[in-house]
Order: C-alpha cells, then structure tokens, then sequence
C-alpha cells in the first residue's frame, strides 16, 4: 500500500515537471504577439542591429563617421512602420539606451544619447528627436526605410564596424486611403503584402446610412465618446484624435489604428455585429466611446 | 395587514430606485469584448409582470402540504445508466485534472497576452459559466471530478467513488472566502486577464484546497471548497442526480432544492454570489460608468471593491430584513428562517448568471476553441482551430435577449415555488401563506433588479 501512494505522488510530480518543462520552452513568444501587431503595415522588417556584412558596406559610404559604442548596454533601435488611414506612413523607431538629447544636437557626443537619421531609399530625409514621426505619402512602389541611432555630432552608432540601425521596406500604393478594415484578425498579419489599397467602401453600396464618430482625447480625458447608437448596417467611420500616441482598438470588429500625436486617425466599417462594443485606447486602456448597434 | 402594504410598498420603492438608478447594459466580467444588447422594455415589463402575478397565484393556487422533497425522489435510472455516468464521470476527472494542469502552467508560462493565453477565458468563460450550468444538469457531478478531489484521493489512497458525509448545501467559511476571492478577482480587480494574475490565484487557491483535500480528507473540500459548494448548491436543482444507493436517478427539476440542508455560512454564500453577479450588471450601467470613468490601475480596484462590497450588503439587506419580518410573522429565530429559506435563492442566483454569462459562453466560448489549439501560444495549431475567427451572429441578439428573460422569469417561478413548499412544511396554511409575504417581496425585488440591469432606459 504504501509504495503504491509513492507512486501515485511520483506520477503526479512527473507530469507537473513535463508539463513545466513544455511551458518553459514557451517563454520565447511569438513578435507578432508582443508587438502588438500594426495591422496595416505593408511591411518586412529587419531590427540588424547587428547588421549584415553587405548593408554595412552599402551605408559605410553613405556617411563618413562612425562612432564606436564603448560604453553599455550597447543601443539598438527598431523600427515599425505603418500606413496612416489617411496619407503616408506612420514611423514608430524605438531606440533602447539611447536617449532623446535634441538639446545637445551638434555638439559633442555623449554616451548613450544623441537622435536618429531617418533615411529614405538611401536619401536622409530627417533628423528623429522622438519615437514617432509621420512620413508624407511616397511615389507608388517599394521604398527602403531606414533608421539609424546618431552620437550628438552625427556620428552613427556603431558596434564592431557595423552600424546600429533598423530596416523596413514599404510599398506605396496608388490610393491615398489604405483600409484598415481589411484586417479583422491579428492572425493575418502574414497576408498583409497583398494588401492592394482597395478600400472597403464598395461593398457597403451607395444606399447604406453613414455615421461618424468623432472622438479627441486631450490630457487623458475623452470628448465625443460616450454611448453611441447605431443602426445595425451602417457605414461607420470613427475618427480619433489623441495627444498621445496609442492605438485604436474597436473591440468584436478588431480593427486598429495607430494613432500618432494630434493627428487624426479613421477607422471606417459597416456596422454589422450587433451588440455593445467597447473602442479603446489600446496601449492606456482608456475607453473612448461603446457603439450600440442594433 | 399594515405590514404587508409596508412590505409591497418597500419592494416597490426599491423596483424604482431601480428605474431611476440602472439605464444600459454591458457587463465587464474578466473577460469579453462585447455587451448584450439593452432589452426591449415590453419584454422587461412583460417579464416583471409575470413573475409578479405568479408569485401571488402561487400563494392561492399552490399546494398546501409539501410535496417537493416526495418529488425529488424521481426514478432510478438503473444500473447500465450509472455505470455509463460513472464511465463518463472517471473520464471528466481525468480530462479535469489534465486540462487544470495545462491551464496554470500556460497561466504561469504562456504569453502574457490576455487575449492569447488560453487561461483568462478557460477560467472566466469555460469553467466558470460552464460548472455552473452542468451542474444544474448533472447534480455534484463536480464534487466527483474536482482536480483537487482527484490528488487528494491519490495521496491519500482512496476510491475515487466514495460516500459524502457532508449533508448537500453545507458550506464552511473558507467556502465564502474563496467564491468570494474569485468573483472580487472576476469582478472588481483591474486586471482580471492578466494571465500572471490569474496564476497567482489559481495557485493559491489549488494550494490551499489541495492541502486541505490532503490533510483533512475529501469532505473537507466538499465545505470548502467554493467552486464545490456552489455546484453541489445548483446540483440540487439538477434533474439528473445521485440516489442514496449511489444510483443514477432522474427527477423534476429544482424540486432537489427542497432536500437541501444549509447552515449559516451557505447563507452567506448564496448572497455573496447573488450579489457579486448583480454588482456585475451594475457596472454596465452609466450611473457606475460615471463613477469609474477616467479611474484605472488599483484606484479602480479600490472604487469596485467598495461597490461590490455595497451591492453584496444590499442584497444581503434585503433578504434577511425579509427573513427578519418572517422570523416575526411565525416566531422564529431570524437566522433560522435566513437559512430556511436561502435554497429559493439558488435558482435566482442561477437565473442571474445565465442572463449575463449566457452570450459570454456562445461568443467567448468560440475563443477558447480558438485557444485550445495553441495554449501556451508557440505557434501550435493541435486541433486545426487557430485560424477560426470568432462567429458574432452565431445567435441572434432577439434569441439572447429571450434566453435571459426566461430564465430570470423561470428562475423566479423556482424560487418562489421551492420557499412555498418550505413555508407549508414549517406551518399550517395560513401561517404559511402569510410567513411568504417578506420573502415573496425580497424575490419580487430581485427579480425585477435583475431585469432592470437588462434594460435599457
């Protein structure tokens, strides 16, 4: 009896410990997860901070200097680039051990801060002082974005010869309004090359109603949100204009949009769920407005 | 006389509070991104109406001598049936306890993205939705597959199947402490999806309960566990259940509810859960809305504590003064005829969790299919499920709105059926007819509340 308690303890401990070890090796999550995923970019990315032999030969002469990191934890930056609902790209490059240092911008580097070079095919095209900046529609094609981290006289950030930077290709389409209700679902971020521009706006027909929601957020506090209803089948556009940059979330649809610092963001769908939906603020948890529709 | 106008004018005056207080709905209940649909006011009205009108024909028109506790007796279903739903019920155990081990560890170690982690709807949605409706199905079927029932009957080398000497609707205090833990974390903690959160407390309350289960034996966890006295609290309303003889037996629903035994503590209990779920309903109404608007993090923890905290204590007011005026009618002691009378609130309280939690489960329900196939979020996709995308018209809203009309109407109709059959086995009829009168306005102010969170002003 007692060696048949022994084992029933053992054989409870054995599956605890194989099913410890299969969470363990759970840990490394999936990017698109924690990244939070920008639905709308047409995007690849390349966060080589640790860059490849050949772009470090292409930027090398784009740029005398260079400026070797000595100090820790070494810089590194990635880059996120998304379509605005209404014109051009929203850029979001994270720098991490390397401050913001505007106010030292031309003059004697200092260790771990400076600004970042934001480059367009090649083409440096602005001085970064923060995470985000809204880049003007570009011609229609693929466009090489590239963001690299900047000693306070200039000089790029290096490790070991290469330099410290992150690489993001886009495609321009035709149309100024890239649709962000071609996206229902997290899960298609591996579709998102195909996206051609086309918008929603088709498949309503010219009959349905439309209805606008416009929301603004100013020192954490909302107006124009509140309970809204809606009648079911509407074409809805929910227009946001935050002082912070975030992400729009409207819940059930699961549509986002990146919102950048006092610009406005739309989000345009047919209202065809019904029920009480929330639309937050994604990253603040602030709620913005509940739709009913019906 | 006096007092029954003074009782009728009391409910009547809460039904309006009510009115004025409570306009819209949309729950914030763990988890779910969406909101029923504010019911349409003739239903609502229709809905009150009914479960008034029947409550006081039940008074004339029900019987006068109990007959529930000859009703629950039902019919065995026989020997092939109970080894079938022993079968059934040793495979639910093992599949419990294997999915509860899955579902911690991917707490602990799955990503800490709610909305992909399987944990916040396993628990939130799955278990908590779906143990309270099997088991008004399937009597205690809980008692018998409960993970912690499982390991301690393993260390302690014992039978699975084994007799209970714990009398059904006991609770013991821990059991209100950990229902009551649960529905605050559910409820009024800020961050209920965080999966690590939720680790925490899936930990703390295996810990306790599976060292209890241990040390103490199983009937142990019968009284302590919350989980278990709320499903062996609903069991009794089950039509399937177990006969004395461990067979498999079939009855008329709810009328188990007259074989209950509560003491104090299942008092409590079955107030805190009727309670915490119509805090539930009121933090979908814009007077709250207003209340927590621009509030996050642990301030809005604190603000629906202390609602939650309100709400518990006004139901619980409301039927102990019922059960106080009672107490008088028929010289007993009120705590007494509190604990008389506590199994009419079970299909209220069961009632209350259908008509919020039912869409929950439909739509929410398609999550955790989704989930399932990837737990840990590493990119699995074990049942081909991954791609699913949630159905939002999978039942329509009119269906919805029926659904939680009928069964807090239904619920009612229980209610006031079991604590008549109650009230006529305590007393003669007249006695009887008049000791109801508190309680029928305390079931009467329930029913038309629940309905009101339902509605839309």
């Amino acid at each position: 009896m007692k060696h048949r308690s022994f084992l029933a303890r053992l054989g409870a401990f054995a599956v605890g410990i194989a099913l410890f070890g299969a969470a363990c090796s759970s840990s490394t999550e999936p990017a698109a997860v924690e990244a939070g995923a920008d639905p709308t970019a047409t995007v690849t990315t390349t966060d080589d901070t640790t860059a490849d032999p050949v772009a470090t030969d292409g930027h090398q002469h784009q740029h005398g200097e260079m400026l070797e990191v000595t100090w820790s934890p070494v810089p590194t930056v990635t880059l996120d680039v998304s379509a605005d609902p209404i014109s051009g790209w929203n850029i979001h490059a994270v720098p991490t051990g390397h401050r913001f240092a505007p106010e030292h911008a031309s003059t004697e580097p200092i260790d771990g801060e400076g600004h970042m070079h934001l480059y367009v095919d090649g083409v440096k095209v602005a001085r970064l002082y923060g995470e985000w900046f809204h880049l003007p529609a570009l011609e229609p094609g693929d466009h090489e974005l590239r963001v690299e981290l900047s000693a306070n006289n200039h000089s790029v950030l290096a490790v070991d010869g290469t330099m410290i930077d992150a690489t993001t290709t886009v495609t321009e389409t035709a149309g100024e309004l890239v649709p962000m209700d071609d996206v229902n679902d997290m899960d298609d971020m591996d579709d998102m090359d195909d996206m051609d521009g086309t918008d929603d706006m088709g498949d309503v027909g010219d009959m349905s109603a439309t209805q606008e929601i416009v929301i603004t957020v100013a020192g954490g506090s909302v107006t124009g949100g509140g309970r809204q209803d809606v009648d079911l089948g509407t074409e809805l556009t929910v227009r946001v204009v935050s002082d912070t940059a975030d992400e729009v979330h409207v819940h059930g649809y699961d549509l986002f949009a990146e919102l950048v610092p006092d610009m406005a963001s739309e989000i345009v769908f047919v209202a065809e769920l019904p029920g009480v939906w929330e639309i937050e603020l994604e990253n603040s948890g602030l709620a913005l407005a509940e739709i009913v529709v019906s | 006389m006096r007092l029954r106008r003074a009782i009728v004018i009391g409910g009547l005056a809460v039904a309006a509070a009510g009115v004025t207080l409570f306009a819209g709905a949309a729950g914030a209940h763990g988890v779910g991104s969406r909101g029923d649909l504010p019911l349409p006011v003739w239903q609502v009205v229709w809905g009150a109406a009914i479960a008034v009108v029947v409550s006081f024909a039940a008074l004339g028109l029900l019987w006068v001598t109990p007959r529930l506790v000859d009703a629950s007796t039902g019919v065995s279903l026989g020997a092939r049936a109970t080894r079938t739903i022993d079968w059934l019920e040793l495979a639910t155990r093992v599949f419990v306890l294997g999915a509860s081990a899955v579902i911690v560890t991917a707490a602990w170690f799955g990503t800490d993205n709610a909305a992909v982690n399987i944990s916040p709807i396993a628990v939130f949605v799955i278990f908590w939705v779906g143990l309270q409706v099997a088991s008004a199905v399937v009597g205690g079927f809980w008692t018998r597959v409960n993970p912690f029932d499982t390991i301690a009957a393993a260390v302690r080398r014992e039978r699975f199947e084994q007799p209970s000497a714990v009398p059904a609707g006991r609770a013991a205090p821990l059991a209100v402490i950990s229902i009551g833990a649960f529905l605050w974390l559910e409820l009024a903690y800020h961050s209920p999806a965080d999966p690590r959160v939720l680790a925490l407390w899936l930990s703390i309350h295996s810990a306790v309960m599976i060292g209890g289960g241990v040390r103490y034996g199983r009937d142990w966890l019968r009284l302590n566990d919350g989980f278990v006295v709320l499903a062996s609290l609903l069991g009794a309303m089950a039509p399937l259940y177990r006969r004395p003889d461990g067979r498999v037996g079939l009855r008329l629903p709810f009328t188990g509810l007259s074989r209950l035994e509560p003491d104090r503590w299942t008092v409590g209990f079955v107030l805190v859960v009727l309670g915490s779920t119509t805090f539930d309903g009121i933090e979908g109404v814009d007077v709250w809305a207003e209340i927590i608007a621009g509030r996050s993090g642990w301030e809005l923890t604190v603000v629906n504590t202390i609602g939650m905290a309100w709400v518990v204590a006004a139901v619980a007011a409301v039927y102990h003064t019922a059960s106080w005026f009672t107490a008088r009618l028929t010289q007993r002691a009120q705590p007494d005829v509190a604990e008389d009378f506590v199994a009419s609130l079970v299909p209220i309280m069961f009632a209350y969790a259908i008509a919020h939690y039912f869409s929950l489960f439909v739509f929410e329900g398609q999550n955790f299919i989704i989930q399932a196939s990837d737990p840990y979020g590493e990119g699995w996709n074990l049942f081909g499920t991954q791609d699913n995308t949630v159905d939002f018209l999978l039942v329509s809203t009119a269906l919805i709105a029926w659904v939680q009309v009928v069964s807090i109407v239904v619920g009612h109709i229980a209610g006031v059926t079991v604590a008549h059959d109650r009230a006529v086995e305590r007393h003669d009829a007249a006695l009887a007819i008049r000791s109801q009168y508190p309680m029928l306005a305390a079931m009467v102010a329930y029913t038309v509340v629940g309905l009101l969170l339902l509605l839309n002003a």
